[in-house]
C-alpha cells in the first residue's frame, strides 16, 4: 500500500510537469501555468485577499451541510418508522427527486435576496434529499430478527428507534452524509455564481469578468481543498464512530 | 399443570397457507423439549408463538398459567447470533437489562460469571466482530440467560457451527439448564442434536406434529452416549417418523 502511495504522488508530480510544459505553449488567458496558479494562490492568501470569500462560502457550505442533513435525517427518520407518512409523501420525494435543484437557485435568489441566506438555502436542499434516502432505507431495512430480538426482550417504539434502528442504520446515514458533504460545496458555489458579491463562487465569476484565469484556477484549487477537507473530517468521524466494525 | 401449554394453535400467513395446523404441546418443568423437522414444516414459526412473538389465529398459549407475552421470563436465542455490532460483548449481555433499567454492578458480575461459564471472560471488551461464530453464539445464549428466564427458546442457534463446535455449545446449553432449573424449547433440524439434548422430542411436518418421543434414558448427557447403540436406534425411529414411516 505504502508503494501505491508514492505512485500516487509521482503521477501528480508527472501530472503538474506535463501541465506546465504544456501551458508554456499557450497563452496564460487559456490554461495559466501551475507555477503561476500557485504564486496568485500564495500571493492572494498572504494578501487576505480570498479570506473574506473562504469564510462566506464555508460557513454556507456548513450551514447548509447542517441543517439539510439535520432535516433529511429528521424526515427519513420519520418516513423509515412510520408507514403513513412514507405513503403520504412518498410520491412528492420521488417528483422532488426529479427536479434539478440547480435550477431553483434563480428561483431562490429571488424569494431569500442575494445575500447568504439564499446560498444555505439551496445548499440545505441539496444536502437533504442523500440523507433522507439513505436514513429511509436504512430504518426500514433493519435486521428483521434484531428486531424479533428487542421484542421479545419487551423494548419499546422508542427504544427499538433509539437502540437498534438508528446506531444499525448509522453507517449507512453517514454514507448519505458523506455524499452531502461533497455536493454542499457545489451548492454553495453555484449559488454564488447566480447571485452574490462574496463567496469563492462569486470569485470565479469575478475572474471570468476580469478575464484573470490564474485567479479562477486558484478559486477553484481553494475549492477542492475546502470540499477535501469537510471529506476528511467526516471520515474520520466515522472511522471514530465504526471503530467496533474492525474490532479493536 | 403443564409449564408452557399450546392449545389448538392455528396460524396462517396472508395467502392463507396454514403454517402450523391445530398444534396442542405441553410442556413440564424443567424439561428440554425439542421441535424437529424439515425445513418449512412450521417449527420456527410454532416457537415464534410459543415465545409470544406471533400472534395465534386460534387456540391459547400460556406460560405459567398465563397467557404468554414478553417478559424477564422468557429468554429467545435466534438462529443468527443477533448480537449489536456497536456494542462490546458485556454490553451485548447486559442488554436486556439496559432496556429495562439502569444497569447495576450486580448485574455486570452476573454477566461476568456467564460470560465465565462460556469460556469467554477475556473477550468482554472485545466487539462481536471480531469473534468467531461459536463464540458469538455463546454471548447470544448469555444474553439469553442474564434475566434469569424460567423458559429458553432457541431457534437451531447451532445450524452454522462446525461439528465439534456444536457439541461443545450442546455440552454448555445442558450445564447452564440443568444449573438454572430452566425449561427449554428447542428447535433444530439434527436429529442426532435433539436426540442428545432433550427430555422429549416433537417431529413436525406440514404444519403438525407427526409424532412424540420421550427420551428417558439414564446417562445420555454423556459424550459415550452420542456413540452408543441406543442413541442410534432413537436416532433411526426418528428418521422413519419424518419420513413417515411410523
Amino acid at each position: 500500500m505504502k508503494r501505491v502511495s508514492i505512485y500516487s504522488w509521482l503521477l501528480f508530480i508527472l501530472i503538474l510537469f506535463v501541465w506546465e510544459v504544456l501551458a508554456k505553449q499557450m497563452s496564460e488567458l487559456v490554461l495559466p501555468a501551475p507555477s503561476v496558479v500557485v504564486e496568485t494562490l500564495i500571493e492572494g492568501l498572504m494578501s487576505g485577499y480570498y479570506t473574506p470569500h473562504i469564510i462566506r462560502t464555508s460557513l454556507e457550505i456548513v450551514i447548509g451541510l447542517f441543517l439539510g442533513s439535520l432535516l433529511g435525517m429528521l424526515t427519513g427518520i420519520l418516513m423509515g418508522e412510520v408507514e403513513f407518512i412514507r405513503k403520504l409523501l412518498f410520491p412528492y420525494v420521488i417528483a422532488s427527486q426529479a427536479v434539478p435543484k440547480l435550477a431553483l437557485a434563480p428561483l431562490f435568489i429571488l424569494w431569500f435576496g442575494f445575500g447568504m441566506t439564499s446560498k444555505v438555502v439551496i445548499t440545505a436542499l441539496i444536502c437533504f434529499f442523500p440523507l433522507m434516502e439513505n436514513t429511509v432505507t436504512a430504518i426500514q431495512y433493519t435486521d428483521r430478527q434484531k428486531i424479533e430480538l428487542f421484542r421479545v426482550l419487551g423494548a419499546n417504539r422508542w427504544q427499538t428507534l433509539f437502540k437498534l434502528k438508528i446506531p444499525a442504520g448509522l453507517p449507512s446515514i453517514l454514507a448519505g452524509f458523506r455524499v452531502a458533504a461533497v455536493l454542499a460545496v457545489v451548492g454553495a458555489v453555484v449559488g454564488e455564481f447566480i447571485g452574490g458579491s462574496e463567496g469563492l463562487g462569486a470569485l470565479i465569476i469575478a475572474s471570468q469578468g476580469m478575464m484573470d484565469t490564474p485567479l479562477m484556477f486558484s478559486v477553484l484549487i481553494l475549492v477542492t481543498i475546502i470540499g477535501t477537507l469537510i471529506y476528511q473530517i467526516i471520515y474520520l468521524i466515522e472511522q471514530r464512530l465504526f471503530r467496533y466494525k474492525n474490532g479493536s | 399443570m403443564a409449564f408452557l401449554s399450546l392449545q389448538d394453535v392455528t396460524y396462517s400467513y396472508a395467502n392463507n397457507n396454514l403454517i402450523v395446523d391445530a398444534v396442542s404441546l405441553e410442556i413440564e418443568k424443567g424439561k428440554f423439549h425439542s421441535l424437529l423437522g424439515k425445513s418449512g414444516c412450521g417449527k420456527t414459526t410454532l416457537l415464534k408463538l410459543a415465545a409470544g412473538l406471533l400472534i395465534p389465529e386460534t387456540g391459547s398459549i400460556q406460560l405459567h398459567g398465563a397467557v404468554i407475552q414478553p417478559s424477564e421470563k422468557i429468554g429467545f436465542v435466534f438462529q443468527a447470533p443477533t448480537l449489536l455490532d456497536w456494542k462490546t460483548v458485556i454490553d451485548n449481555v447486559l442488554l436486556p437489562v439496559s432496556l429495562k433499567r439502569k444497569v447495576t454492578k450486580a448485574d455486570v458480575e452476573k454477566a461476568e460469571s456467564l460470560l465465565a461459564l462460556m469460556g469467554l471472560s477475556h473477550l468482554k471488551k472485545e466487539y462481536p466482530t471480531r469473534l468467531s461464530g461459536g463464540q458469538q453464539s455463546r454471548v447470544s445464549i448469555a444474553r439469553a440467560l442474564i434475566q434469569t428466564p424460567s423458559m429458553l427458546y432457541l431457534d437451531e442457534p447451532f445450524s452454522a457451527l462446525d461439528a465439534i463446535t456444536r457439541e461443545e455449545l450442546q455440552v454448555d446449553l445442558l450445564r447452564l439448564c440443568e444449573l438454572h432449573q430452566m425449561t427449554v424449547l428447542f428447535v433444530t433440524h439434527d436429529i442426532s442434536e435433539a436426540v442428545y439434548l432433550s427430555d422429549r422430542i416433537a417431529v413436525m411436518d406440514k404444519g403438525r406434529i407427526i409424532y412424540d418421543l420421550p427420551v428417558s434414558l439414564q446417562n445420555r448427557h454423556t459424550p459415550e452416549f452420542r456413540y452408543s447403540g441406543q442413541f442410534n436406534k432413537l436416532c433411526l425411529e426418528i428418521r422413519t417418523a419424518i419420513s413417515g414411516g411410523l
